[in-house]
């Protein structure tokens, strides 16, 4: 049997003469003639107030600012007008006049640096493209020859395990050219260049000292760094938008490298940007001016759907999903050797005794772990080689698996509850009767209906809940400023800390037995399991920090414990159950115990009902409450 | 709006940084040769977390679309397709995996690029399986050497 290589060229030949060749011909045309003409543009351009163009608007990133406009760029380069920032007019007349300069020849010269711009120009106005002089855009043709831009995919990398703050998660969005194979196709990208990362690094992402840029990355190698590097699911989100269309994009975003925009974590960030390439692409469907102050990435993703431009979806587990997959057809005494193997405590030719369907999954299996175990830092490269390759070779002796792995997809992010929450209760708090008023602008808490995101996180800002108490009084009951938990249970492959920190204002019983807004603040760490009957359950040491004028030297410190567990009883229902207990020992001392049960059921998508029963005991008083909680998440 | 976008958000996205457990990859940036070698994305590390918290990459390769180079030098002999070696040099593991395995993505791509048809695939990853020895004969096999031996054996047919 022969196989000829030379057919492969195939391929590549028919879209080299695929793509719209940008080269322009050399023209003679006298300097006095391309005057002529450009007068003639500037004129047209003007009449037909072509500035005011959706499409010149989004090409610029022009924005409604004050009674005029002002462009989201920030990088004067970006503008040929030395006003093009806030004059669009200005900017675009700058434009045509740079297309017409003859000192620029080659890839610096506008024409090529702005393509975007020139086509979109060239059709509105009916530019002769045999005007232009000797101007051949090398660069831009290579690039469109290699990535071939057909259809795009909007690409959402969800949290990652045990990282609650991750949920804000990532977008990219994914140009498919003529390969059927996905891993040649490039992503587009938009990021804060932060240089060396330093402890300021949260403060200056957040307050726009960064700058951020567009860069295009073969797939690959984000597969690579967001499925096997981070262990982060990935979404891919069909694009129906046509191969006219992406092309359009693509020119926009080569207009867009090496510029730079100020980086906003909350706002500007990189799926809002993103949004300007979609928008390019088709700028009949709005996206940038959907947002407010704070853009949560699976946000655009619902956006983006909104504007009917998503076709379907495709999910790409992370390494960590199929580990856990292939794990779960394997039993217990088979999970054992795969890791044995993976630890260098069994080589794979002693698995001889075992079914070739078994051989098959338990290699499988000690191959991810070798990876994982890599990638984590836990093995040298020399171990890796070795052990990686002798597992290889035995699955090489044994065929292909007659059962593929089906990794069962989990419920899409964009389908979970959404990020803001009203809750409104009823309840009794030691024979008072009492309603609760609570708004939480961000974004997941255990206690919401997991189904969109990651199990056993919880991410909350500014949780805010008013009280009205039956004898008239209506306090602030708590106002947590900030409150991660991350709950991720351990098992034999993976070995995760569970943490949390919570901090902010609350009511809580003073040595006089009444009641007053604290200061709080409760870091801590621990472990979890996870078990058939039990659900996940956790145990972890804390610390604690009151501060209130009712105490001595005005705080209180201590550390304790905390235990819990979340059982998922259906899939619209679930049991949350903790207790703590606090000894504070320095300045006001005192015992702190708390106990709560938590039930939670799923109306809807955007629905929740709590019924929790919570009890604690402070300074030797105690109160108990029971409330019944709707939830309504916009 | 935004550049109220809160003192509390940037404090909590500090206490982000200390609590986030870093996944420490100190292995990252071996390149060399042989497996292993560049088996990571372009990030990786103890910055990893806070990078992802707020999106932040190094952008140090602003627009860059040739990836996978390496300290490895040599030209596959047999076959000259820049894509193909490039993907080759950067995929290196996941291919020897799918080899082993006889399916996989990385597989179905370099018979893509090599333009094999549907029809051929099965019996050239059949083949490439049985011969997982021949194909990645050291732990230090370099990505040229792989294209060569996968030519060898599919020419010897």
């Amino acid at each position: 049997m022969t196989f000829s290589f030379a057919r492969g060229y195939g391929g590549l030949k028919r879209s080299i003469s695929l793509c719209i060749s940008l080269v322009i011909y050399f023209s003679l045309t006298a300097a006095s003639e391309a005057n002529h003409d450009l007068n003639e543009l500037l004129q047209k351009a003007k009449e037909e107030r072509l500035y005011e163009d959706r499409q010149w608007q989004i090409l610029l990133h022009y924005k409604p600012a004050g009674s005029g406009h002002k462009s989201l760029i920030d990088d004067p380069i970006f503008f040929l007008s030395p006003v093009g920032k806030e004059d669009s007019e200005a900017e675009l007349e700058a434009t045509l006049r740079a297309f017409f300069e003859s000192d620029k020849s080659g890839d610096g010269h506008p024409r090529c640096r702005f393509a975007a711009r020139f086509e979109w120009l060239r059709e509105k106005l009916g530019i002769d493209e045999s005007l232009f002089s000797d101007v051949a855009c090398n660069e831009l043709e290579n690039i469109l020859r290699t990535v071939q831009p057909r259809s795009a995919v909007l690409v959402f990398p969800a949290a990652f395990m045990n990282n609650p703050a991750s949920m804000f998660g990532h977008t990219l969005l994914r140009i498919d050219g003529s390969y059927e194979s996905k891993l040649l196709s490039f992503a587009a990208n938009y990021a804060a260049d932060p240089g060396t990362m330093g402890i300021l690094y949260p403060f200056k992402g957040i307050f726009g000292f960064y700058k951020g840029y567009f860069n295009l990355f073969p797939y690959y190698d984000r597969i690579k760094m967001y499925n096997d590097t981070e262990q982060r699911d990935m979404w891919e989100y069909k694009l129906n938008l046509t191969e006219d269309e992406v092309r359009r994009m693509f020119l926009h975003l080569w207009e867009l490298r090496e510029i730079y925009s100020y980086y906003y974590f909350f706002d500007e960030n990189c799926s809002y940007n993103l949004m300007f390439l979609l928008e390019a692409a088709r700028p009949s469907i709005h996206l940038t001016d959907k947002f407010g102050t704070w853009v949560v990435p699976v946000d655009t993703i619902r956006a983006v759907e909104e504007s009917g431009i998503v076709e379907g979806f495709e999910f790409r587990p992370a390494k960590a999903t199929r580990i856990r997959y292939i794990s779960s057809l394997l039993d217990d005494k088979n999970k054992k050797k795969a890791l044995s193997i993976a630890e260098n405590r069994l080589s794979p030719s002693e698995l001889s005794d075992s079914a070739k369907e078994d051989k098959v999954k338990m290699l499988d299996l000690a191959t991810e772990i070798i990876q994982y175990r890599y990638f984590k830092g836990t093995l040298s490269k020399d171990e890796y080689q070795m052990l990686f390759l002798a597992a290889l070779k035995e699955r090489s002796q044994l065929g292909t698996s007659d059962d593929p792995y089906q990794i069962p997809v989990p419920t899409p992010p964009e389908k979970g509850h959404l990020s803001n929450r009203l809750g409104l209760g009823i309840g009794v708090m030691d024979g008072r009767l009492f309603q609760d008023i609570s708004i939480r602008p961000a974004y997941h808490s255990l206690m919401d209906p997991d189904e969109g995101y990651l199990d056993g996180s919880q991410i909350v800002f500014a949780n805010t809940q008013i009280r009205s108490i039956a004898d008239g009084r209506i306090r602030l009951e708590r106002f947590d400023f900030i409150d991660i938990a991350s709950v991720t249970p351990r098992d034999r492959f993976f070995k995760p800390l569970s943490f949390k920190i919570k901090t902010g204002f609350m009511q809580q019983i003073n040595p006089y037995r009444d009641e007053n807004i604290i200061y709080y603040f409760e870091p801590g760490i621990g472990v979890a399991f996870k078990n058939k009957y039990m659900g996940v359950y956790f145990i972890m040491a804390e610390a604690s920090l009151d501060i209130s004028g009712e105490y001595i030297d005005n705080y209180a410190l201590g550390g304790g414990l905390w235990v819990g567990m979340i059982k998922k009883i259906t899939d619209a229902w679930k049991i949350n159950l903790s207790a703590e207990t606090l000894p504070h020992t320095f300045g006001e001392e005192f015992q702190e115990n708390r106990a709560s049960a938590v039930q939670t059921f799923r109306l809807n998508q955007n629905n929740s009902l709590n019924l929790s029963i919570s009890w604690e005991e402070i300074f030797h008083d105690n109160r108990t409450e029971l409330e019944l909680n709707w939830n309504y998440y916009f | 709006m935004k550049r109220l976008s809160l003192v509390i958000i940037a404090v909590s996205a500090m206490s982000f940084m200390w609590v986030s457990p870093g996944l420490a990859v100190e292995n990252y940036g071996s390149a060399g040769c042989g497996l292993g070698s560049l088996i990571f994305g372009d990030q990786a590390g103890g910055i990893q977390v806070i990078a992802a918290t707020t999106n932040g990459t190094s952008a140090s390769q602003l627009f860059g679309i040739t990836s996978g180079t390496s300290n490895c030098e040599k030209q596959p002999k047999s076959y000259s397709h820049t894509r193909l070696n490039e993907f080759v040099v950067a995929n290196m593991d996941n291919l020897a995996k799918d080899i082993a395995m006889g399916q996989g993505e990385s597989l179905e791509t370099v018979a893509e690029l090599m333009g094999i048809s549907a029809e051929e695939k099965p019996m050239m990853f059949s083949k490439l399986q049985e011969n997982f020895l021949n194909i990645f004969t050291s732990e230090k096999v370099e990505a040229a050497e792989v294209i060569d031996n996968i030519t060898t054996l599919m020419n010897n047919g």
